[in-house]
C-alpha cells in the first residue's frame, strides 16, 4: 500500500494506491464549523444535488448514466464531528480493467458534473427538485421518531446540553425546513464550495500520477481556505448532582441512556486509553456491561457503551423492562465502578487490546475505513496506523484506570414505555 | 477438494466429508480477516418434524430454532464463547432467519483455534431448567425491541395476512406465550433433529490456508444420525388469508404494503433463473432508472418504497414484498397495480440491468462479509453454490421475460394500509 498526499492549495488530495480491491473508491469531505440553524439547510443540499445537474435534468437519468458506466455509484451523508461538520460525496466504482477504459475518467466527469453542475437558473435550485426533496426531508425529519432507539439518544443529549453542538440533530431539524428557499439553498452551496475544507480521496488499484493528473484536470476550487479548526468540544461543566429525566411514549420497552462525561482527559488519554475502557466497559460481547445486565441478570437484550472522545461524552446504552429500571440502574453503576477501583484482570485489558487491534488488521480490509482512518488523521491529526497499534499495546492498567475516574455519570434518561397496548388492527 | 471457479474471478474449495458435512474454502490472500460460517438448515418456518425423543411428528412452539441459537452459547464448563473469542479479538455471532442458522466468527489471529471452537461450542450444547429459564427474559427484551418498530409491525401483520399454512406467518422470534412455553427437552429434541453433518455446512472466506481449515474440520467429531430428517410438508394455498386491511400504529406518516404469493410451479425455469427474470422485470419497473419511480416522486406519491423476494429451498409458493412510505396510499396502490398491467420493458433496459448485476457480482469479490453472505445465500436457498451466475446474467433475454411475464399472476395479494393511531 503506498499512500501520497498533495496539497493543492485550495484542498488536499490524498491517494492510496492498493491491489486489494477491483474497485476504486473516491470520497470528497467538505468540513466547516457546525451550526445549529445551518444543518437542515446542509441535509436539504446534499439530497437535492443528487437530484439533477444543469447538463442531466432527472435523477432517474443520472441512474441511467450511473449504470451505463457498470453501476458507478454516487451517494452523501452528513455528520457532526464535535464541532465540525461533516459533507462526504461518494463515488464507487469498477476499475476500468474489469469495464473499459476512461471508465473511471468518465465516472469522475459525472461526480464533478453533480457537485459542481447544480441544476441552478437565476442563483436558484431547480424548483421541481426542490418541493420533492422538501417533501423526502420533512417526512425523513418526522419519522426519525419512529426509532426509539435513536430518538432516545437525542433527547439524552439535548437534555444533557441544550446549548452545547453535542446536542445538534445530525438529521436536521422540521421547523426549520420552511426557512429554506431554492435561493437560500444556493447561497448555502456557494458557501460550502467556497468556504468549507475539502479533502479528497481515491483508493484502489490506481496509477498515482495518472490519478493525480485527472482529479486536479477535473476538480478545480478557486477559493480561499480558513485556518484548521479544532474538532473537540470544550471540558464540560458538571452538575453537582447526578440528574434524570424521563419522557414516556407508548411502546413494550424502556430505552436506557447514560449520559457520561469525559473530565479533562489528556489527548493521549483520549486517543488511547479511553478506547480500551469502553471495550471493557460495554463495547464488545464479552464486555462487563453484556456479561453483567445481560447474560447474568437478564435485564435486557441489548446494552453497550459508545464514548465520543471528541464531545467529551460517552454514551450507555440499553433496552430494558420499564420495571427492571432501578436494578439495570445499579448494575450499570457497578461496573462503571468496578473499573474505578480497578477490580478487573490484565486479562481483560489484553483482550481489549486483541480487540482493537484485529480491528486494526483488517482496516486495509474495507476501502470505506481506509478512507476514514486517513481522513482522522487529517483533520484531528491522529497517529498513524502503525503508531496508534504501537501505542495501544503500551497502556497500562494503572492508565486505564486513571481515565475510569474521569468519567464522570452526568445525566441517566429514560424513554419508558407505557402500558403495553397491542396494535389495533381493523 | 473439488476446485471451482467462481464466476471465472475467485477459487471457492468444495469437498463433502462421509458425513455429510459441506465445505466451501475460499481463501484470499489479499485479506487480513477471515470469516468462518457454520450454517445449518433449520430456521423459524420448520415447527412440525419427527422428534428424536418420540419418534413421532410433532408441534414445537414458535421461536424455537430462534431460542436454540440463543442456547448454543451455554456451554457445560461454563465458558462464554465470546470470552474465548475476544482473547484473539474475534468477533463473533449468530443469526436465525426462516429457513437457516448460522454461527460465524471473523477475525484476524488465531485461526485454527476459532475455527475449531466454533465447531465445538455448536456441536456440544448444554442446556439446563435453569439456563433456558434465563434466557427467556433476554429474548423477550429482543422481542419486545422489535415489536416497538413499526416497520416491524407491518412485516409481521403483512405475513399474518399473506400465509395460511406457512409458518412464515409467525415472527422468527415467534410469540411471547410460546417463547415463555419452551424447555430444555424441546430444545434438545430440535438440536437433536438438525444439528447433525449432513443437515449443515462451513463456509469460510478470507486470509486463511484451505489445507490448514480442512484438517481442523476433518479432526473433529460430528454426531451422525442415519434416520432420514422428516419435516411436515407445507402446501400453501395460493390465496392470502386477508385481502386487505389496515394497521393502526405509532407512526408519524402512513405506509403501505403489498404482498402477492406466486405459484412457482407455472414456470418451467430453474428457482435462481424465475429470481432473476422477476427481479430483473420489478427493478425495472420500480427501480431508480424506471419512469415510475421519477414520476411517483415528481407527483409525492412515496418518499421511500422498496420490494423483496421471500423465497425458500422446496416450498411451492414463492412472495413479492412491496413496503413503501406514502401519505397517499390508496392513490400510490392503485398507481403500483396500473403499472404492473402497462409496463412494457424495452431490450436496452434489460441489457444495462444485466451490465449492473455483472458489474456487482465482481464489486462483491472485495469484501469477504458479502461474498458470505452470497455463498451462504446460495447454499440455504438452492442447497448449492451458483459457480456462474454471472454467465446466467449473460444468457438473460426478452423473448424468456416476455414468457415469465404471460404466466405472471399478482392477483393474489394482500394489501395492508398502517396508519397513525390519533386518525383513529
Amino acid at each position: 500500500m503506498q499512500y501520497v498526499k498533495k496539497d493543492l492549495g485550495s484542498y488536499q488530495l490524498h491517494l492510496i494506491q492498493t491491489t486489494a480491491f477491483k474497485s476504486i473508491l473516491v470520497k470528497m469531505h467538505f468540513h466547516n464549523t457546525i451550526q445549529k440553524e445551518k444543518i437542515t439547510a446542509r441535509n436539504f443540499l446534499v439530497n437535492l444535488l443528487l437530484c439533477s445537474t444543469a447538463k442531466t435534468p432527472s435523477k432517474r437519468e443520472i441512474s441511467i448514466r450511473c449504470q451505463d458506466l457498470y453501476a458507478a455509484q454516487i451517494s452523501a451523508t452528513n455528520r457532526r464531528i464535535g464541532s465540525l461538520m461533516d459533507t462526504c460525496f461518494t463515488l464507487s466504482v469498477l476499475q476500468d480493467r474489469y469495464t473499459q477504459t476512461g471508465n473511471f475518467r468518465k465516472s469522475l466527469e459525472l461526480f464533478h458534473e453533480i457537485l459542481l453542475e447544480p441544476n441552478v437558473e437565476n442563483k436558484a435550485f431547480c424548483a421541481k427538485d426542490f418541493e420533492m426533496v422538501r417533501n423526502e426531508l420533512e417526512t425523513r425529519l418526522k419519522t426519525s421518531k419512529e426509532d426509539l432507539s435513536h430518538y432516545s439518544i437525542v433527547r439524552a443529549l439535548e437534555k444533557v446540553d441544550s446549548k452545547s453542538p453535542l446536542s445538534i440533530r445530525g438529521e436536521g431539524y422540521l421547523e426549520d425546513i420552511k426557512n429554506i428557499t431554492q435561493e437560500s439553498l444556493y447561497e448555502a452551496y456557494q458557501t460550502m464550495i467556497q468556504k468549507d475544507k475539502i479533502d479528497i480521496f481515491v483508493i484502489g488499484d490506481i496509477e498515482v500520477e495518472e490519478v493525480m493528473k485527472d482529479i486536479t484536470e477535473i476538480f478545480q476550487f478557486k477559493t480561499y481556505k480558513g485556518k484548521k479548526e479544532t474538532a473537540i468540544l470544550p471540558d464540560p461543566v458538571l452538575p453537582k448532582r447526578v440528574r434524570s429525566a424521563v419522557e414516556t411514549v407508548e411502546a413494550a420497552q424502556t430505552k436506557l441512556v447514560m449520559v457520561c462525561r469525559l473530565c479533562n482527559l489528556t489527548e493521549y488519554e483520549r486517543n488511547y486509553p479511553l478506547t480500551l475502557y469502553n471495550i471493557i466497559l460495554g463495547g464488545s460481547a464479552d464486555s462487563l456491561l453484556f456479561t453483567e445486565v445481560r447474560e447474568k441478570n437478564s435485564l435486557c437484550y441489548s446494552i453497550r457503551s459508545v464514548p465520543n472522545k471528541l464531545d467529551n461524552c460517552l454514551l450507555i446504552m440499553a433496552g430494558i423492562p420499564k420495571d427492571g429500571k432501578k436494578q439495570a440502574i445499579k448494575a450499570i453503576q457497578n461496573q462503571l465502578k468496578t473499573l474505578v477501583h480497578g477490580d478487573f484482570m490484565e486479562e481483560a485489558l489484553c483482550k481489549a487490546k486483541e480487540f482493537y487491534l484485529a480491528s486494526f488488521d483488517a482496516i486495509e480490509d474495507s476501502m470505506g475505513r481506509l478512507a476514514e482512518s486517513y481522513y482522522m488523521m487529517e483533520l484531528l491529526g491522529v497517529d498513524d496506523i502503525e503508531t496508534k497499534k504501537q501505542k495501544m499495546r503500551e497502556v497500562t492498567k494503572e492508565q486505564v484506570v486513571a481515565v475510569a475516574k474521569k468519567v464522570k455519570l452526568d445525566l441517566i434518561y429514560t424513554l419508558e414505555g407505557g402500558s403495553h397496548e397491542e396494535t389495533t388492527i381493523e | 477438494m473439488k476446485k471451482l471457479r467462481l464466476n471465472d474471478a475467485m477459487t471457492v474449495y468444495h469437498e463433502t466429508l462421509e458425513n455429510g458435512l459441506n465445505i466451501y474454502l475460499a481463501p484470499d490472500a489479499k485479506r487480513h480477516n477471515y470469516l468462518a460460517v457454520y450454517g445449518v438448515h433449520i430456521g423459524a418456518s420448520t415447527l412440525e418434524f419427527t422428534a428424536p425423543s418420540t419418534k413421532k411428528m410433532t408441534r414445537f412452539p414458535s421461536g424455537i430454532a430462534h431460542f436454540l441459537e440463543h442456547k448454543i452459547f451455554a456451554q457445560e464448563n461454563g465458558e462464554d464463547p465470546f470470552a474465548f473469542f475476544a482473547k484473539s479479538g474475534t468477533d463473533a455471532n449468530a443469526a436465525t432467519s426462516y429457513d437457516s442458522t448460522r454461527y460465524y466468527c471473523s477475525g484476524t489471529k488465531n485461526f485454527k483455534e476459532n475455527l475449531s471452537y466454533l465447531i465445538d461450542f455448536v456441536n456440544q450444547p448444554y442446556f439446563t431448567d435453569e439456563n433456558v429459564e434465563k434466557e427467556k427474559g433476554i429474548i423477550l427484551e429482543e422481542y419486545k425491541m422489535y415489536k416497538d418498530i413499526p416497520d416491524f409491525q407491518m412485516e409481521e401483520t403483512l405475513h399474518e395476512n399473506l400465509y395460511i399454512e406457512d409458518n412464515k406467518r409467525l415472527d422468527v422470534l415467534g410469540t411471547e406465550k410460546d417463547i415463555q412455553s419452551i424447555t430444555k427437552e424441546q430444545l434438545y429434541d430440535c438440536y437433536n433433529a438438525f444439528y447433525r453433518p449432513d443437515n449443515m455446512f462451513i463456509i469460510i472466506l478470507g486470509n486463511f490456508s484451505e489445507i490448514e481449515a480442512l484438517d481442523v474440520i476433518k479432526q473433529k467429531e460430528f454426531k451422525t444420525c442415519s434416520v432420514p430428517i422428516k419435516r411436515k410438508e407445507v402446501k400453501e394455498p395460493i390465496k392470502p388469508k386477508k385481502a386487505e386491511d389496515i394497521l393502526r400504529a405509532n407512526v408519524m406518516v402512513p405506509k403501505l404494503a403489498i404482498a402477492c404469493k406466486i405459484d412457482k410451479r407455472k414456470f418451467s425455469l430453474s428457482d435462481l433463473e424465475l429470481n432473476l427474470y422477476l427481479n430483473l422485470f420489478f427493478t425495472l419497473t420500480f427501480g431508480p432508472t424506471s419512469s415510475f419511480r421519477q414520476e411517483a416522486r415528481e407527483k409525492q406519491l412515496f418518499t421511500h418504497m422498496d420490494y423483496e423476494w421471500e423465497d425458500e429451498y422446496s416450498k411451492n409458493t414463492k412472495a413479492l414484498l412491496v413496503y413503501a412510505e406514502t401519505t397517499k396510499p390508496d392513490y400510490l396502490l392503485s398507481a403500483i397495480l396500473e403499472r404492473l398491467q402497462t409496463v412494457e420493458i424495452r431490450v436496452d433496459e434489460i441489457e444495462r440491468q444485466k451490465k449492473v448485476w455483472i458489474a456487482s457480482e465482481y464489486r462483491m469479490m472485495d469484501y469477504v462479509g458479502s461474498m458470505g453472505d452470497c455463498i451462504y445465500d446460495d447454499l440455504v436457498l438452492y442447497h448449492e453454490l451458483i459457480t456462474n451466475r454471472v454467465e446466467k446474467i449473460r444468457s438473460m433475454n426478452k423473448r424468456t421475460l416476455d414468457q415469465i411475464l404471460k404466466n405472471l399472476d399478482l392477483s393474489n395479494k394482500t394489501t395492508l394500509k398502517v396508519l397513525p393511531k390519533e386518525e383513529q
